[in-house]
C-alpha cells in the first residue's frame, strides 16, 4: 500500500497529511460536539479509570486477550483498485486518518473519546477532539512517508519488536492517564 | 509480567495521579496525555499487521 503512495516531494507529503488530517479533524469535531453536548463528564472519568486499569496492565504485559475493542475492518480493495493514486491517497486518508473504521490494535485508541466527553464544556471538548484528530492522523501518514522511505522486507522480527515496545508504551500511558482521572475526579465532581 | 513492569506499571499509576493532583482540576491533565496518546496511537498502527 504504502509503495504506491504519492509521497517523495514535499507538495506530495503536504497533500498526504491534508488527506489524512481534514477528514480525521472534521470526524473528529463531529465526535466533540455529540459527546459535548451530553452530560457525560463523570461517566467518562469513571470510564477512563476502569478502562485505563483493565487494558492497562494487559498491554503491559503484552496479553492478547482479551482483545481491545475494535473492528476487523479494512478498505475493501475494489475501493482502490483502478484508480488513480490521488483519489486512493484521499479513500485511504479518509478512512485510516480519523481512526475510527480500521482496526485499531492498541487498546489506547478507545479511550481518546472518552477523554473528550470527560472535558465537560463545548468549546474545550471540540477543541481537544480537534487536536486529537490531527494528532493521530498526522501521526498515521508521517509513519506511512517512513515506512515509505525506510522499507525493508528482512526486518519483520524488528517490527515485531518495535510492536511490542508500542503496545508496552500504550499500557503505561493508560495508568497514567487513569492515575490522572482518579484526581480529576477528586477535583471536579 | 516481571516485577520491572510491575514496579513501572505502579510507577505510572503514581505518577498520574501526581499529575493530577499538582494539576488540580485542569482538564489539560487529561487533554495533553489524550494527545500523545492520540499520535502514538497513529504513528504506531504502521507496525500493526
Amino acid at each position: 500500500m504504502a509503495a504506491a503512495l504519492p509521497v517523495g516531494r514535499l507538495s506530495r507529503c503536504v497533500w498526504l497529511l491534508a488527506a489524512y488530517i481534514v477528514p480525521a479533524v472534521t470526524a473528529w469535531i463531529l465526535l466533540g460536539l455529540l459527546v459535548s453536548v451530553l452530560p457525560l463528564r463523570a461517566a467518562a472519568l469513571t470510564l477512563i479509570v476502569v478502562y485505563g486499569l483493565f487494558y492497562g496492565p494487559l498491554e503491559v504485559a503484552g496479553r492478547a486477550r482479551p482483545a481491545p475493542p475494535g473492528s476487523r475492518w479494512q478498505v475493501p480493495s475494489g475501493w482502490v483498485l483502478s484508480v488513480s493514486r490521488w483519489r486512493k491517497t484521499v479513500i485511504w486518508g479518509s478512512m485510516l486518518g480519523p481512526g475510527f473504521a480500521t482496526r485499531n490494535p492498541y487498546a489506547g485508541f478507545w479511550l481518546l473519546p472518552l477523554a473528550v466527553a470527560a472535558v465537560g464544556d463545548l468549546r474545550s471538548g471540540v477543541l481537544l477532539a480537534a487536536a486529537i484528530g490531527v494528532a493521530h492522523a498526522a501521526g498515521r501518514a508521517l509513519a506511512l512517508m517512513r515506512s515509505v522511505r525506510m522499507v525493508n522486507e528482512t526486518d519483520y522480527l524488528q517490527s515485531v519488536l518495535t510492536r511490542m515496545y508500542w503496545r508496552a508504551f500504550d499500557g503505561y500511558a493508560l495508568l497514567a492517564v487513569a492515575g490522572v482521572s482518579v484526581m480529576e475526579w477528586v477535583y471536579r465532581l | 509480567m516481571s516485577v520491572a513492569k510491575v514496579a513501572l506499571a505502579i510507577g505510572a499509576v503514581a505518577a498520574g495521579l501526581g499529575v493530577g493532583w499538582a494539576a488540580e482540576g485542569r482538564i489539560a491533565a487529561v487533554a495533553v496525555p489524550a494527545v500523545v496518546i492520540a499520535a502514538a496511537n497513529g504513528y504506531s498502527k504502521a507496525y500493526s499487521p
